[in-house]
């Protein structure tokens, strides 16, 4: 009795399975599908948008193809529905690695396409977001051969390599929407920019909610990541005024070298740094930006006499002032844009009672804020200069 | 002796045989229909006759003449009566009986039946021959390190090499038959004072409980006693090592041994017990663990390998890494047809290898892997039949497979596979899921002779885990596997374990 039981269980939970599933789910074999590899939006005219995307096929002929299509709609959705008419291929998004928006775009607002890309479930987290300088067109149907990998690929590692040599910013959609959501944090942009036949970056782009309102050079990232994020090992080039050493500059037998530029520049790295911002006033509105961080040096244009502690300080000393008015700088820059990346306006809810602020009564506040910067670099190691 | 098998004939009424030779040689032949097989040899001096009655095919001809017959004729002068034989056979032994069932039974083991006539009884002496082998290496459970002996057919022999493996003055062997018509000599193994006395008393009543005409072997008792015959896993080991079975009763196992069975049924052995080589106790325990750990591994990746490709290529391509895609596209966009029929079809290939390979002769299978290895892999993916990531991950999950010591375990975990490829080409990763959880579920729920079947995992038994899962340093060892329930808990002193005995004291 009770065997026939199990067994009756057994035809009832298998058939339900088989019914309620309507015979297993929709199939999706890898062989048959045009895997989009990356997708760029430019602005066509008023109400349309231009979508490109970069589609990965598998052709049992020939070897595996980069197609490019493009067509006009006004939602992600029907831009897929009409660029699946033009191939073969059913095309899914699952396999998504790069969007590019373009500049134009970016400056009217790009929320409803990063929505859409959240909206999608096959569409990963990890995917990047970035700004073309000019078009997303262009960077799409960037020729294989001369790249050698398809495009999405080698956007990819592009931007993957230079995060993990802490050269950039992860600009990935979940942080892209983390810093969105965020009323005391704007979201930033890597700019890539076509460079004979090869894609580059060659800036990021600042965001005010979601309009893309300024750029800021490559040089100036070290700043931009000094105070948002951590470094583990990066390193950085300073200039300095030559006049300003020649205390310290070790003349060698009567020579002196590296006459080549009349200034002195020192890069340090294996740069080790913890950035904390306080608020230290709440009625004026100051914020401390204390930066500590620990690192070698590690090339010098003229020979410095490195042997003597106080020399030592006094490099130390040099430097921290030379970051200090570049950060202050750049925190200035931010203010007068009314952009937010460092997460300012975080700190500054972080420490308010009562109601959470709006993100409009936030930037009201932020263009009296008052910033002071304080650096503390220890030069840890000389490296092998003595 | 063989009070056992008289008690067992309760439902015939015992009678004497007949005095006269004459009769009592009809009534042996109606009694066992063997024909020339069964021989009578009468013998007569001065008027007083002697038979012997015996079964030709099953006795040892030279010691029925050297010592039998010889003793009987050299001694002249004695009376031809049961003491009197008894005391000139040099034999130890030698039954008197007079029941026509015993002496049916005594024949029928390889006795010969020495009566004079008019005499109440007659003498049973016992001149088998055992057809025997040689010993030889373990085949099936072949090893790299540690004893090579394996057991052999004979009862006997088995016996003899454990006993001398195993000098303990607790260790009990009792005897059991197994068949009500074949009545296969059996005995059940524990040592007295480790073992649970529930265990012995499980196995014992389980075996006595059969009521089976014949069980070929330890395995298929095996399968008779154990607690789920539906089950794909086996849940009572065999295995034809004896060092195997000494480990095992020391740590509180209780083994059955089968008179012409080659293998030794123990139990109680839970999942992880399947993965245990007795290569990992001989060597050192890092190597052991690394050895053990390797084996789980690569069983894990044999059940679901294939299946994790099947899902991936039909439903998943999301998580597919992208420097794996384009080789993965690449060599799937020439095979027609969906990667369920792919995986099916070659695992299929590979179990017929498998099976070929283990039904002919050594030399023939060595071709057949050749064969199978270098024609049909290479010309499947050239000819576009399969794509050549899925041949290297079937061959894998054969590999696999193969590292589980327990042959039938490694069927189990090879059989198990193709319901998860199937429903991993249903539904894919949740398929997977269903089926693995399924899986789960069911082991949970097995039990081996009473006890839990997935110790120390479930029921958690942390101490355990050294001795299944994992492997110690010895020196944390010094206890008996909890799980069994051994009556004497400790192996060695711990305490002792840890003094250091310095060159001082």
């Amino acid at each position: 009795m009770q065997k026939r039981r199990k067994w009756q269980n057994l035809v009832i939970g298998i058939t339900s399975f088989f019914l309620l599933t309507s015979c297993g789910v929709e199939t999706k074999q890898l062989e048959r599908l045009g895997l989009i590899t990356a997708i760029g939006f430019d602005l066509k005219k008023e109400n349309q948008i231009k979508g490109t995307v970069a589609v990965s096929k598998f052709d049992p002929m020939a070897k595996v193809m980069t197609n490019v299509i493009s067509a006009d709609a006004n939602t992600l959705q029907t831009l897929r529905a009409e660029e699946n008419l033009a191939t073969d291929q059913r095309l899914e998004m699952g396999q998504l690695r790069c969007v590019i928006y373009s500049e134009e775009l970016a400056e009217k607002g790009i929320i409803q396409l990063v929505n859409a890309l959240n909206r999608d479930p096959t569409v990963g987290n990890m995917v990047y977001l970035t700004i073309a300088e000019k078009d997303a067109f262009s960077i799409i149907s960037m020729e294989e051969k001369k790249i050698k990998v398809n495009i999405g690929t080698y956007l990819y590692n592009l931007i993957r390599q230079n995060v993990e040599r802490e050269l950039l910013i992860s600009p990935t959609l979940h942080e892209f929407n983390h810093k969105f959501f965020d009323y005391g944090q704007d979201p930033v942009l890597p700019i890539l920019k076509v460079k004979k036949d090869k894609v580059a970056i060659s800036g990021v782009a600042l965001f005010n909610d979601d309009k893309m309102v300024a750029t800021l050079n490559n040089d100036k990232l070290f700043y931009l990541k000094l105070i948002t994020d951590e470094y583990r090992t990066g390193s950085k080039e300073l200039e300095f005024n030559r006049d300003e050493f020649s205390k310290i500059i070790n003349v060698q037998g009567g020579q002196s070298y590296g006459e080549i530029y009349n200034k002195l520049f020192i890069s340090i790295d294996n740069l080790r740094s913890n950035t904390k911002i306080h608020l230290i006033n709440k009625k004026n509105l100051t914020f401390k930006v204390e930066v500590k961080m620990d690192s070698r040096l590690l090339e010098t244009t003229n020979y410095l006499d490195l042997g003597k502690p106080a020399n030592m300080k006094f490099i130390e000393k040099k430097i921290n002032k030379e970051m200090e008015s570049q950060i202050k700088k750049l925190l200035l820059f931010f203010q007068e844009k009314q952009v937010d990346p460092v997460g300012i306006g975080n700190e500054y809810m972080a420490h308010v009672r009562g109601k959470p602020i709006s993100q409009k009564k936030w930037k009201e506040l932020y263009k009296n804020a008052k910033f002071d910067v304080q650096v503390k670099n220890t030069l840890t190691k000389t490296g092998t200069m003595d | 002796m063989f009070k056992w098998l008289s008690g067992k004939k309760a439902e015939e009424t015992p009678k004497a045989h007949s005095l006269d030779l004459e009769e009592l040689k009809e009534q042996l032949k109606t009694e066992l229909n063997v024909g020339t097989d069964l021989v009578f040899r009468t013998m007569k001096r001065d008027g007083e006759k002697l038979i012997f009655c015996l079964m030709s095919s099953l006795i040892d001809s030279t010691r029925l003449d050297d010592i039998v017959i010889r003793s009987i004729l050299n001694n002249k002068d004695i009376e031809w009566t049961c003491e009197s034989i008894a005391k000139v056979l040099p034999m130890i032994s030698i039954t008197a009986v007079n029941q026509l069932n015993e002496v049916v039974a005594g024949i029928n083991e390889g006795k010969v039946y020495i009566y004079a006539e008019g005499q109440p009884y007659g003498i049973l002496a016992d001149v088998e021959k055992t057809i025997q082998r040689g010993l030889e290496k373990a085949e099936t459970e072949s090893l790299v390190y540690g004893p090579k002996i394996s057991f052999t057919e004979s009862l006997q022999g088995n016996m003899n090499i454990l006993r001398h493996n195993i000098k303990d003055e607790d260790f009990c062997a009792e005897d059991l038959t197994v068949g009500k018509r074949s009545k296969t000599k059996a005995k059940l193994i524990y040592i007295k004072g480790i073992a649970d006395e529930e265990t012995i008393q499980t196995f014992r009543q389980r075996v006595k409980d059969l009521d089976l005409d014949y069980v070929p072997g330890t395995t298929v008792l095996g399968q008779y006693i154990e607690s789920d015959s539906w089950s794909v896993f086996p849940q009572l080991m065999t295995t034809e090592l004896p060092d195997r079975i000494s480990i095992a009763l020391y740590r509180g196992k209780v083994a059955v041994l089968l008179d012409r069975s080659p293998d030794c049924l123990y139990g109680p052995t839970s999942f992880f017990s399947f993965f245990e080589s007795t290569e990992d106790v001989y060597m050192r325990w890092n190597m052991g663990l690394f050895l053990r750990m390797l084996r789980l591994v690569a069983t894990f990746f044999s059940v679901l390998l294939t299946p994790a490709y099947v899902a991936v290529l039909t439903y998943h391509y999301e998580v597919i890494p992208s420097p794996l895609l384009l080789s993965l596209g690449e060599s799937r966009a020439r095979v027609p047809f969906p990667p369920v029929m792919e995986a099916l079809l070659l695992e299929f290939v590979i179990e017929l290898l498998r099976e070929a390979g283990a039904r002919l002769p050594t030399k023939v299978g060595q071709t057949m892997g050749i064969v199978g290895g270098i024609v049909i892999g290479q010309a499947a993916v050239e000819a576009g039949f399969t794509s050549n990531i899925l041949i290297i991950i079937i061959a894998l999950s054969a590999l696999g497979s193969f590292t589980t010591p327990s042959y039938l375990m490694g069927t189990a975990i090879r059989i198990i596979r193709f319901p998860i490829i199937l429903m991993a080409g249903l539904w894919g990763g949740i398929g997977i899921m269903l089926c693995f959880c399924y899986f789960i579920i069911h082991l949970l729920k097995l039990e081996t002779i009473g006890g839990p079947y997935l110790t120390p995992v479930y029921p958690i038994r942390l101490k355990d885990i050294g001795y299944s899962f994992f492997k110690l340093p010895p020196q944390y060892l010094s206890f008996r596997p909890l799980t069994n329930r051994t009556d004497d808990q400790e192996r060695f002193s711990k305490k002792k374990a840890k003094q250091k005995k310095d060159v001082d004291e």
